[in-house]
């Protein structure tokens, strides 16, 4: 792997934190309580960090920022509504690693912007560290949700522990994958790409 | 329809619904070689989040116009025939800029 990549030899990265259709923006007070409710939300709560259990507000708060490098609340363009939460955590500035997570709103599962979060997430922490890879853990209940991620070349899976988490009667997996620099670059060569591409929006006419 | 841009690109004539699925067999690398308008994305051809990530890029370029899929559009295809006229309202909406304010 080659050593830092300068934004004049690869243009594709950028601190920006716009994706085509998502808006990475700085969490405030008034996120704190859209995304405790989505910590607590049953299609969420077991796969995020307090894994099912319902901690007080206060116990959330605290633990909201420990560890963390970067993390950004998830908009759409042109709106302060809480879709989810990117967050790059545990960093390793001896090794040039660090850690990923993503959970957005159940609503929006399979809809591919998840992958456009982590994307902007992505771009935004290879301009600006000098980082080898980013570590994603995760359990084989949210994985089927993009599991062909690995053959199109979006990440490796790097481990996995067979039976690790029991949820909804059955145990599962925990997987750990690798995002890569050079499988961001790769990725971005394709429709990947255009998820951080600027475009023309349309106007959508209000709900009937 | 075709919406002209202030760049010279166009947004693309608009297909049927036939030829949109034919379009969908061989455009959308994760599709089986049949579908009908009644089938589940999710549950009748497995699409997951990657594929998402490729049907929305796929249907973005057939409309052109480098014109971005809303995700108010986004959320309303559940089945191939929702594809089909989410993809005909991207088609025909108007663009931001174009809209009088």
């Amino acid at each position: 792997m080659s050593g830092p990549i300068t934004g004049h030899d690869e243009p594709r990265l950028s601190p920006s934190l716009q994706t085509r259709r998502l808006h990475l923006r700085m969490l405030t007070n008034e996120d704190h309580a859209p995304l405790y409710r989505l910590s607590s939300d049953p299609d969420v709560t077991f796969q995020w960090r307090f894994r099912g259990t319902t901690p007080s507000y206060d116990e959330f708060l605290k633990q909201l920022y420990p560890g963390v490098l970067c993390q950004f609340v998830v908009s759409p363009h042109g709106s302060l509504e809480v879709l989810g939460l990117v967050v790059a955590y545990n960093a390793d500035f001896r090794h040039r690693f660090c850690h990923a997570a993503v959970v957005m709103h159940p609503r929006l599962h399979r809809r591919g912007l998840g992958i456009e979060a982590f994307m902007g997430l992505a771009r935004y922490v290879y301009y600006g560290w000098d980082f080898r890879m980013i570590i994603m853990e995760t359990v084989g209940i949210a994985f089927e949700n993009f599991a062909r991620g690995e053959e199109a070349g979006y990440f490796t899976v790097e481990g996995r522990i067979r039976d690790q988490f029991y949820y909804g009667g059955r145990y599962w997996d925990g997987i750990s994958v690798t995002h890569r620099r050079d499988q961001f670059e790769k990725v971005m060569q394709g429709p990947v790409g255009q998820l951080l591409a600027p475009g023309r929006r349309v106007k959508v006419p209000p709900p009937k | 329809m075709r919406g002209e841009m202030p760049t010279g690109n166009t947004r693309a004539d608009v297909m049927s619904l036939d030829e949109f699925k034919v379009w969908f067999v061989t455009e959308i690398e994760w599709s089986p070689g049949e579908i009908s308008e009644d089938s589940d994305l999710v549950e009748d051809l497995g699409m997951d989040s990657v594929g998402a990530v490729d049907l929305m890029a796929a249907i973005e370029d057939a409309v052109g116009g480098d014109v971005i899929m809303p995700i108010e559009l986004l959320l309303q295809i559940t089945t191939v025939r929702d594809a089909y006229l989410q993809y005909c309202a991207l088609a025909h909406l108007p663009y931001e800029s174009d809209v009088p304010r």
